[in-house]
């Protein structure tokens, strides 16, 4: 009974503590002019913020981690990868019709991918895509599966041999039009915290 | 016998990759899994053995109560320029929402390759700091590059008015929150990094604003 109450104990303190370092990571995200992510792997909620506001949620609706967990300290996004990235288009000066119109040629939120990885500093890797919904996004998402069971491993063997961490995480979304919004949203060296 | 002894080989090669592709897979996962625990026990360990349960309690409180008053402010701006939203908000409420248009992300290129714009929204949490009535557009060098003309020398030739609607709310480095001409192009991203907004609306919004009201923009 004792080492019962012993152990609840303990891991209320340790809750506590790691508690103490995510808000102490996050009052310093809060206290800069920017906006930052807070992946909550456990709550399955993807939130952006600025000064302590929610400004945005998405809901995970399937999340995987492998590897070491991520530090309780702000990290920030290195580099968005995807197959086919959004291309920024070029004005040709003198282009632009007499009444100031445009040719609607511009970077819009449907022209972000929905399937991409985010490499974050300190190893860490996220995976982003859609909820599968027809049979050829269920036949990829077989594809994904099998690439998650297959490359992590293999990767941590690689890091470790280098003696740097690796944290790998799968983190499925709702919906297409959320994916993209996620791309939209998170721009290289911005900031997040992960638990 | 040949053909036999050829497809032992084959099947001693491939059970040998398997087995050593499997053996990999095996310690990469144990790896993983290992790591994966040492963190929460070293870090958890070191700092909770220092402290007890209370202190680190009130500690959390203290932390969530400074994050707290960091958003205590009145109405605020938000502008989703992804899907072309702006809300106008206070606490948790939204006291209105408008249709608007945000960056086009296009870039251009000064003939000769001197200048380069990247006419984006920008990104983050910035205040207003004019309230102007009536405005009118200081029209800058892009603009005249982008139409293929000469950038004048003389300030007056810069100056456009009617373009920028009834209010502009302007929130640092020329960037302005303004109306619209091109109410049907509402919605989109089609414009040089400032925010357009629908007359009905941007009234509210003017209205509302204060200088030093915070425009969260992601």
């Amino acid at each position: 009974m004792l080492s019962i109450s012993a152990n609840s104990l303990w891991s209320e303190t340790t809750n506590s503590s790691i508690q103490t370092q995510l808000l102490e990571a996050e009052l310093a995200l809060a206290q800069k002019p920017r906006t930052y992510f807070i992946f909550q792997v456990r709550d399955k909620k993807i939130s952006l913020k600025a000064r302590g506001i929610v400004l945005k949620e998405w809901e995970m609706k399937k999340v995987r981690y492998f590897g070491n967990s991520p530090p309780a300290e702000p990290i920030s996004l290195l580099k968005k990868s995807a197959l086919f990235p959004p291309k920024r288009k070029n004005i040709k000066p003198g282009s632009v019709t007499e009444d100031g119109e445009f040719k609607l040629a511009t970077l819009e939120l449907n022209d972000m991918p929905s399937v991409y990885t985010l490499s974050l500093k300190g190893g860490i890797y996220i995976f982003i895509r859609p909820q599968s919904r027809r049979f050829f996004s269920r036949l990829l998402s077989v594809w994904h599966y099998f690439k998650w069971m297959t490359f992590p491993p293999l990767e941590k063997i690689w890091f470790s041999i280098k003696k740097k961490p690796l944290t790998t995480i799968e983190i499925v979304l709702k919906n297409k039009k959320d994916s993209k919004e996620l791309y939209w949203a998170f721009l290289e060296g911005a900031e997040c915290l992960i638990f | 016998m040949l053909l036999k002894k050829q497809h032992l080989i084959l099947v001693i090669v491939f059970g040998s990759v398997l087995f050593v592709f499997l053996a990999l897979e095996g310690i990469g996962y144990y790896l993983g899994q290992k790591s994966g625990a040492e963190w929460k026990r070293e870090s958890v360990e070191t700092s909770a053995e220092k402290k007890d349960l209370r202190a680190i309690q009130t500690k959390n409180k203290i932390l969530k109560r400074r994050i707290e008053q960091l958003s205590t402010f009145g109405v605020y701006i938000v502008i989703d320029s992804a899907n072309n939203m702006l809300y106008l908000k206070k606490g948790s409420n939204t006291i209105q929402e408008a249709v608007i248009s945000c960056g086009s992300g296009n870039i251009l290129e000064e003939p000769g390759g001197k200048r380069r714009w990247v006419f984006d929204t920008p990104r983050g949490v910035f205040e207003v700091k004019s309230k102007i009535l009536d405005p009118y557009w200081l029209k800058p060098d892009w603009a005249f590059i982008e139409e293929g003309e000469k950038v004048p020398k003389e300030l007056k030739e810069r100056i456009e008015a009617g373009v920028l609607g009834d209010y502009a709310l302007g929130f640092g480095n020329g960037y302005f929150i303004h109306g619209t001409l091109y109410t049907r192009l509402l919605g989109r991203n089609v414009t040089h990094g400032c925010i357009r907004v629908g007359d009905e609306d941007l009234k509210a919004v003017y209205a509302a604003s204060l200088i030093g009201t915070k425009v969260f923009i992601f």
